[in-house]
């Protein structure tokens, strides 16, 4: 076996051997459904502390609007401010809610000690809005059943034109996958990426990496721990996607008959090309982890100690971080010019070319992006390596971007 | 003497300062070569150069007759001052990792991990993690992988640091074992006994220029000062004596131990004069120490050095 070979296989088996891989492995996805979860769990089941609430209305018209639930209690007065005022004096409710007699004009006050929460106040205002609503359709003499009726919705599909044939797509669908791309890929970078930083540090400071390049080349060792990194990010990958399918087989009976949504999705993902899309994902994740994984075993070589990252960290993260919060707007126009160009600068295109590729980007602009992208990691790479030879052996000094031009330049 | 490794006017400069200026010495095949030198003198410099680490701007490193190149690096074993492993990897797959990256093949490393962790009587140790040992034990485990791959060249940097008396000598015994193996071996270290128990011939190197070099008594003999030890009766009268210097004087019941230095004359008509004043008990030579060659060595140059 040659040495960058012994070198990867010793990066990939400590780590894959580590009980922490597994249990990542294992936890990830279930944080990532956490996350999207928990939200709509705590918002569906927690409905808040029981509040009292009284009302004093000033136009005496309001007694039937408000009910109350298992929310709120409403308790009815007639009355001026004063008598608000007064009221939540007493101390006995969580708000007061003042109705003046020109309520359309003088609008509606809620007084409270504390800020009331979000909640009960979009309670207490639709409660008012549903109640004025119903008294002027009265005044119209319109039948409430009637209104309702008079909402229509109406089924929209998307087509794609594909050399004459329609083929139903399905944008929302394509969408969701372009920002779980995005999102792995940013997760990855990050996560690997440090570990590429810590692993390169691990060696320094401990001293380690004088008799491996007594052995072997810093480059060897540099691009081993590269690769060897990225061969433990395609097997934890491997394990999600099989467990997935795994998943997936196993409950499909139950699935349609539980969740029709999500299987109704599944059979949308069925009928989708993923083939294109696990090709540009590949490309762009290895693209970006070479180019932002060199940079990030370079800050490992050049730095004593873990607290001297952070001034080298920061303008590697920014664009990163940059992409990922644009992201999120260019879903909205993935034509605009600002994703056209996000999507071609090599430090943001991975990110952001993952999320308009749910829409038909244009070859030039897809080819011209992975072009330039293997350009940049050529030179990230062939930088770092000259970081890393230099900084590898550089002790004792708090390194400066001054030192690292130094290095870089260095011939020899 | 036949050469094995040549170092021809090696220079290497880092950013303004000269670390290694015009050095050239040579090492025998076979022989235990001192490498001396104050602290920031070019020792590690020189010693990078020689394993590939970093290369000289201008100078002709020899290894075995030919021009140093990347592959005698699977011949050289280098035991680097600042060491370590890794913590978390057990101790038999370090060995072997870093044994097949100097080129053995499994079975090979397998077969001279097996023999020097008997040798070193560590075998117990296979399955431990590196980070549950303590820190003698892991320098124990850094001089196997050091000299595992058979190297031709090994080099040790201050190699007995970190030991205690009993692993020194093992370390010690390790090294001359290999020396007879017919190793040819750098030696660095400021330990200056340890140089004069094992080092065959030395060289001393200060501000990145060679300034003494040698055979370990060739070297000393040259720093001889004609210094004698001599122990005489007690009523001996030596005061009429003007061809010596006497530097210590130490009378005790009826012995009188004198350190003497011979101004002028020959060493045996002095032993004829002594030992007609009185009974002479001995008379010894005063070798000098490798430390004192050092330090005055040094300390010249150093003046050498300000007044240019």
């Amino acid at each position: 076996m040659s040495k960058l070979g012994l070198i990867i296989k010793r990066e990939y088996l400590t780590r894959v051997k580590k009980k922490s891989f597994l249990i990542m492995t294992f936890l990830t996805p279930l944080l990532l459904i956490g996350i999207i979860a928990i939200p709509v769990i705590i918002q569906t089941s927690n409905k808040g502390e029981h509040k009292y609430f009284a009302i004093v209305d000033e136009s005496l018209k309001m007694k039937e609007a408000f009910v109350s639930n298992e929310i709120i209690d409403y308790l009815y007065f007639g009355g001026n401010i004063d008598t608000a005022i007064n009221l939540n004096k007493s101390g006995n409710y969580t708000g007061v809610v003042f109705i003046p007699s020109d309520y359309m004009n003088d609008s509606v006050t809620i007084i409270s000690d504390n800020p009331i929460s979000l909640i009960a106040k979009s309670k207490i205002k639709q409660s008012i809005d549903e109640y004025v609503r119903q008294q002027n359709l009265k005044k119209l003499n319109i039948d409430p059943v009637d209104l309702q009726k008079a909402y229509v919705s109406v089924p929209v599909k998307t087509m794609e034109n594909k050399a004459g044939r329609l083929k139903s797509s399905s944008s929302e669908i394509m969408t969701a996958l372009g920002f779980i791309g995005a999102m792995l890929i940013y997760m990855f970078i990050f996560m690997y990426g440090v570990q590429l930083m810590r692993g390169t540090m691990e060696e320094k400071g401990g001293r380690i990496v004088e008799i491996i390049i007594s052995s072997a080349k810093s480059f060897e060792l540099m691009l081993g721990k590269i690769i060897g990194i990225a061969l433990v990010a395609f097997t934890q990958f491997g394990i999600w996607l099989i467990s997935l399918v795994v998943l997936i087989i196993a409950t499909q009976g139950k699935l349609e008959s539980s969740w029709p949504q999500i299987a109704a999705v599944l059979e949308n993902i069925k009928n989708i090309n993923l083939t294109s899309w696990s090709i540009l994902f590949l490309i762009y994740f290895i693209g970006s982890y070479l180019l932002y994984g060199s940079l990030f075993a370079a800050i490992g070589a050049a730095v004593d100690s873990e607290t001297d990252t952070q001034q080298f960290m920061l303008p590697i993260t920014i664009p990163l971080i940059l992409a990922f919060v644009f992201a999120q707007s260019i879903i909205q126009d993935p034509s605009g010019q600002l994703a056209v160009w996000l999507s071609i600068i090599p430090f943001t295109s991975p990110i952001v070319m993952m999320v308009r590729i749910g829409f038909s980007v244009p070859a030039w602009q897809l080819i011209l992006s992975i072009f330039l992208l293997i350009l940049t990691f050529i030179a990230t790479v062939y930088i770092a390596a000259k970081i890393y030879r230099i900084g590898l052996l550089s002790y004792g000094k708090k390194v400066s971007y001054k030192d690292i031009w130094k290095w870089i330049r260095y011939k020899g | 003497m036949e050469t094995f490794l040549k170092i021809e006017n090696v220079s290497k400069t880092f950013e303004r300062k000269k670390a290694l200026n015009d050095v050239s010495f040579e090492v025998a095949k076979g022989e235990i070569f001192g490498l001396l030198g104050p602290n920031g003198a070019g020792k590690t410099t020189l010693i990078r150069i020689i394993n590939r680490i970093i290369s000289p701007d201008s100078g002709i490193v020899t290894f075995n007759g030919k021009s140093l190149s990347p592959d005698n690096l699977s011949e050289i074993g280098y035991l680097p001052e600042e060491r370590g492993l890794y913590r978390k990897m057990k101790v038999g797959e370090q060995i072997l990792f870093f044994a097949r990256l100097k080129g053995l093949n499994s079975s090979q490393a397998k077969e001279a991990a097996d023999f020097w962790m008997k040798r070193l009587k560590i075998h117990s140790w296979y399955n431990d993690k590196v980070e549950t040992l303590s820190k003698g034990m892991q320098q124990k485990i850094q001089f196997i992988i050091t000299v595992l791959h058979k190297p031709k060249l090994l080099i040790f940097d201050e190699p007995f640091t970190g030991f205690d008396p009993i692993n020194v000598d093992l370390i010690k015994n390790q090294i001359l074992w290999l020396k007879e193996q017919g190793t040819t071996i750098i030696f660095s270290t400021h330990n200056m006994p340890s140089v004069e128990e094992i080092c065959d011939r030395i060289v001393l190197i200060n501000k990145g220029k060679n300034i003494l070099e040698g055979e370990l008594t060739e070297v000393k003999n040259r720093f001889f000062s004609h210094i004698y030890e001599v122990e005489l009766d007690k009523d001996c009268d030596i005061s009429s004596f003007d061809s010596i210097e006497i530097l210590e004087k130490e009378e005790n019941k009826n012995k009188l131990r004198i350190k003497i230095k011979i101004l002028e004359g020959k060493k045996i008509e002095l032993i004829k004069m002594l030992a007609e004043k009185g009974n002479l008990v001995s008379f010894n030579p005063v070798v000098p120490k490798l430390h004192d060659i050092f330090v005055e060595t040094v300390g010249e140059n150093q003046k050498i050095e300000d007044n240019e």
